[in-house]
């Protein structure tokens, strides 16, 4: 303790003391910790000489406290009164930068990043949504002042993620500029939002450039070797023989493989023949589904830097806000790393049967139709039956259950015996499962579903349940009228995945059984549109283009919503409250610095800046990005609606 | 404890905080890597406690006869360790391996001419150490005044510059800044030009 005092002494006033510290801090016990902070707090201000070493002096303290898991003792009180001393410190600072070039950082600047994190504890503490808001503001209050401040650039990403503004989070990602091999390390911050959202053309872009980088890299790689190999750099050759390998091993490289083909099949699954396309593309699934079949022997490398994620959400699986404050002091990073290869593996080993999975019941339902209808139609290939059940057992076991439990599972869900928490957190793996158990129904007629008061369902009836109960028990939650991006997720998932994919199943029965030419219905021929596997197909049709209508419906509603209406809720959630507590603090202050601010002392390129600086600019670009997110998913159910109707007027010719 | 040591691949994967800053480039692997193939003695990065990456120089040597010379391809330090020296640290070790090891001429680098936060960290010389000299040129531009008086300059330890037009992305002018190092007795590396240059009259990019 004697030594961090002493270097306190000479090197406290720098950005890099704590970061300096911190491995020795982890070895203090938690009395320990809080006596350093105190004695450190009496040496600054026995020591005080110039400003900028105060300054310097007064942000090493407080990150000390943070590092120390002081923080997350303090009451609310104390905590946003935190915030507005670092708000207040950064502005009475502010004059130090006067001369400084525009590109240099700011002195100081950290301390609107440490407030705007204690303002999201305060969030989290409350579910006071002004809190986050305001977090918002002086993020974007720094960077009007300094727009090259890329900590706050990142924080902005991920606070804008979370209240469902993911075009707005997009565009400060696309702001950091992130080439090259950042794409490898700097990517986790928006990819996975990303990749569940309904802006396929941003995510497309982005799986696109880092694929290519990666796939460049490793083809130019050998050649790389031997050049030094030429030079006779003989450890450079190693190092680059084994840097190439932990890049091929690399998880996030491993899952765009994989999201890339299925945002493809995503895209396309509107039109069976360009979905067919795609598929032959992928080897009709079968390359994945060897990767699948190896995943458990494989191990990934994590080249993400995780050190720039916010506190909140240290890994993209885990994210503090969504849950109850638990008043968490460090949470060990290692624990972390180990659940998220577990998750990531899982994940792959289960998406990766996606496209395999999704062309068999294309086939399955084919022929079945054919077969049904047609005299001499071919029979349902037994091999593709064999191998759909094989599939459908694998996927039910990575949920968690033999093939035959979660056939129960997903029928107790449907005739109401359970509610949809029965399905968990994977509620689009089971939809999933639930549209391709009804794809191989259709050949192998082996699924046998409970009866519920006498009435035994169809497993179309089932999916068609199951799509209609989930997407609007999702659409009809309270907070998605709020904010939180990860309920919209779901509904986004569950509508361009497993809706998508009964779609295509649909779709593929419809075509087969079309009259082939231009020959028309001879008298006295079959009617297959009076057959029960035309009557469940009918239904499902109508039954899915109802929800998606709903959905649709509900999109226009919120689109719809008066930008006023929104900006008043967002400048009410941070209008004082008569007593001096609550949020809004910070933001008050900096609107009176603005107000007063003397040029003389801040200098010219400071004061324009601040001047510059519209709250309301600020809120009206987060309402649109909001706006822009839904407008998307918006145009996904219009075209999914338009295929449905299609779908409809060529069972009319059945 | 700050440790220099050789720059190694599995760097490029923790320089994030360094390389997010706007003012440092990121280059395409296959540049990093040439580099590194290279000229491994010129790639060093500085690292502090608990392993992170404060700051790095990329450099190499060529050149034939008096034009033998180190060269600085890049100095970046990431924000939280500057006001430290640390770009000085690196670049004197540049300077040493291109003088006492390769026998360079002298050490020249590029420097964006809107990047004064580093022109003047280049032109601060130490007491013991010469500081970086501007080639010179005729300006294009009215509006560098500080290098237009060879006399008034000569007090600042800079003389006019010589500048390279275009030279990045074919938008934003270049200066060519060199010091001469032991082996340039005469000095004869550091006189001034009378003009601008465009990229393709440079002998070495």
């Amino acid at each position: 303790m004697e030594a961090v005092l002493e270097y306190f002494l000479s090197f406290g006033h720098l950005a890099c003391f704590t970061s300096d510290v911190e491995d020795f801090l982890l070895v203090l016990s938690l009395d320990k910790k809080t006596e350093l902070l105190e004695r450190l707090k009496s040496s600054s201000t026995s020591h005080s000489t110039e400003s900028i070493k105060e300054l310097g002096w007064f942000i090493t303290l407080k990150k000390i406290q943070e590092l120390i898991g002081n923080t997350y003792k303090l009451l609310v009180d104390e905590l946003e009164r935190s915030a507005v001393q670092m708000s207040e410190m950064y502005c009475k600072s502010l004059p130090l930068s006067k001369d400084l070039d525009p590109q240099e950082s700011i002195h100081g600047e950290e301390l609107l990043s440490m407030a705007s994190n204690v303002l999201v504890q305060l969030f989290w503490r409350t579910s006071n949504y002004g809190y986050f808001m305001e977090a918002i503001m002086v993020l974007e209050f720094g960077l009007t002042v300094r727009r090259h401040a890329w900590q706050y650039k990142v924080l902005l990403v991920h606070l804008y993620s979370h209240l469902g503004a993911l075009p707005l989070a997009y565009e400060w990602y696309k702001a950091l500029d992130v080439k090259n091999i950042l794409m490898e390390t700097v990517s986790h911050h928006i990819l996975p939002q990303m990749l569940v959202s309904s802006l396929w053309v941003e995510s497309n872009n982005l799986l696109r450039d880092y694929l290519r980088f990666m796939d460049d890299h490793l083809r130019e790689s050998a050649d790389l070797t031997f050049l030094a190999y030429r030079h006779r750099n003989y450890s450079k050759v190693i190092e680059f023989v084994q840097f190439k390998e932990r890049l091929q091993r690399s998880s996030q490289y491993l899952v765009a493989r994989v999201e890339s083909s299925i945002l493809q099949l995503k895209q396309n699954a509107n039109n069976i023949e360009e979905e067919e396309s795609v598929l032959e593309n992928l080897k009709c699934g079968v390359d994945f589904l060897e990767l699948s079949n190896e995943i458990g022997s494989k191990s990934v490398t994590f080249n993400e830097d995780w050190q720039s994620r916010p506190w909140w959400t240290p890994t993209p699986d885990k994210n503090y806000l969504l849950g109850p404050f638990a008043g968490i002091s460090y949470c060990p990073k290692e624990n972390l790393m180990k659940e998220r290869e577990a998750n990531i593996l899982g994940v792959v080993e289960r998406k990766s049967l996606l496209p395999r999975l999704i062309y068999l019941s294309i086939q399955t339902a084919s022929a079945c139709v054919k077969e049904n209808f047609e005299v001499n139609g071919s029979i349902c290939d037994p091999k593709v039956s064999s191998e759909l059940k094989y599939l459908l057992d694998r996927y039910a076991k990575m949920l968690g259950f033999s093939l035959r439990d979660a056939v129960e599972v997903v029928s107790g869900v449907s005739s109401g015996l359970n509610s949809s928490e029965a399905f968990g957190a994977d509620m689009v793996g089971w939809l999933n499962f639930a549209v391709f158990l009804n794809a191989w129904n259709l050949s192998s007629h082996e699924v046998v579903l409970p009866d519920v008061n006498g009435c035994r369902h169809s497993t179309w009836q089932v999916v068609n349940t199951l799509l209609k109960k989930c997407i609007l028990e999702v659409r009809s939650m309270e907070s998605l009228v709020c904010y939180p991006q990860l309920d919209l997720s779901v509904l986004v998932q569950l509508v361009t995945e497993p809706l998508a994919w009964h779609t295509l199943v649909m779709q593929s029965c419809v075509r087969s059984s079309l009259p082939s030419g231009k020959k028309k219905k001879r008298s006295g021929s079959a009617d297959h549109s009076t057959s029960p596997l035309s009557h469940d197909i009918r239904g499902s049709v109508q039954s899915t283009s109802g929800v998606v209508e709903e959905v649709a419906k509900w999109l226009g509603h919120h689109i719809k919503k008066s930008e006023d209406e929104k900006l008043d809720a967002i400048f009410s959630s941070l209008e004082a409250n008569g007593r001096g507590e609550g949020p809004g603090q910070v933001f008050r202050l900096l609107g009176t610095l603005i107000s007063s601010l003397n040029e003389a002392e801040l200098g010219d390129r400071i004061s324009q800046a601040m001047k510059s600086w519209s709250p309301v600019d600020v809120a009206r670009k987060f309402v649109a990005g909001q706006r822009a997110g839904l407008s998307a998913f918006l145009r996904i159910c219009e075209s999914k609606i338009k295929s449905l109707q299609a779908l409809k007027q060529q069972m009319a010719q059945v | 404890m700050t440790t220099i040591r050789r720059f190694c691949c599995n760097d490029l994967l923790r320089f994030t905080s360094v390389n997010l800053d706007h003012l440092t480039e990121t280059f395409n692997m296959s540049f990093y890597m040439t580099y590194l193939a290279r000229w491994p003695d010129y790639f060093h990065v500085a690292e502090g406690p608990g392993n992170r990456i404060m700051g790095y120089i990329m450099g190499k040597v060529e050149g034939q006869g008096e034009s033998w010379h180190g060269h600085v391809t890049a100095v970046t330090v990431s924000p939280e360790y500057r006001r430290q020296q640390l770009a000085k640290k690196l670049m004197n070790l540049l300077e040493d391996i291109s003088d006492k090891i390769d026998k360079a001429y002298f050490v020249d680098l590029f420097v964006r001419a809107s990047n004064t936060p580093a022109i003047k960290m280049y032109e601060k010389g130490g007491k013991s150490s010469p500081s970086w000299t501007f080639l010179s040129c005729s300006m294009r531009h009215e509006s560098s005044t500080a290098f237009k008086s060879g006399d008034s300059l000569k007090s600042k330890n800079v003389t006019e510059q010589r500048r390279v037009l275009r030279y990045y992305s074919g938008e934003e002018d270049g200066l060519d800044m060199r010091k001469a190092l032991s082996r340039d007795v005469e000095k004869k590396s550091i006189i001034p030009l009378k003009r601008p240059v465009t990229p393709d009259e440079l002998e070495y990019d």
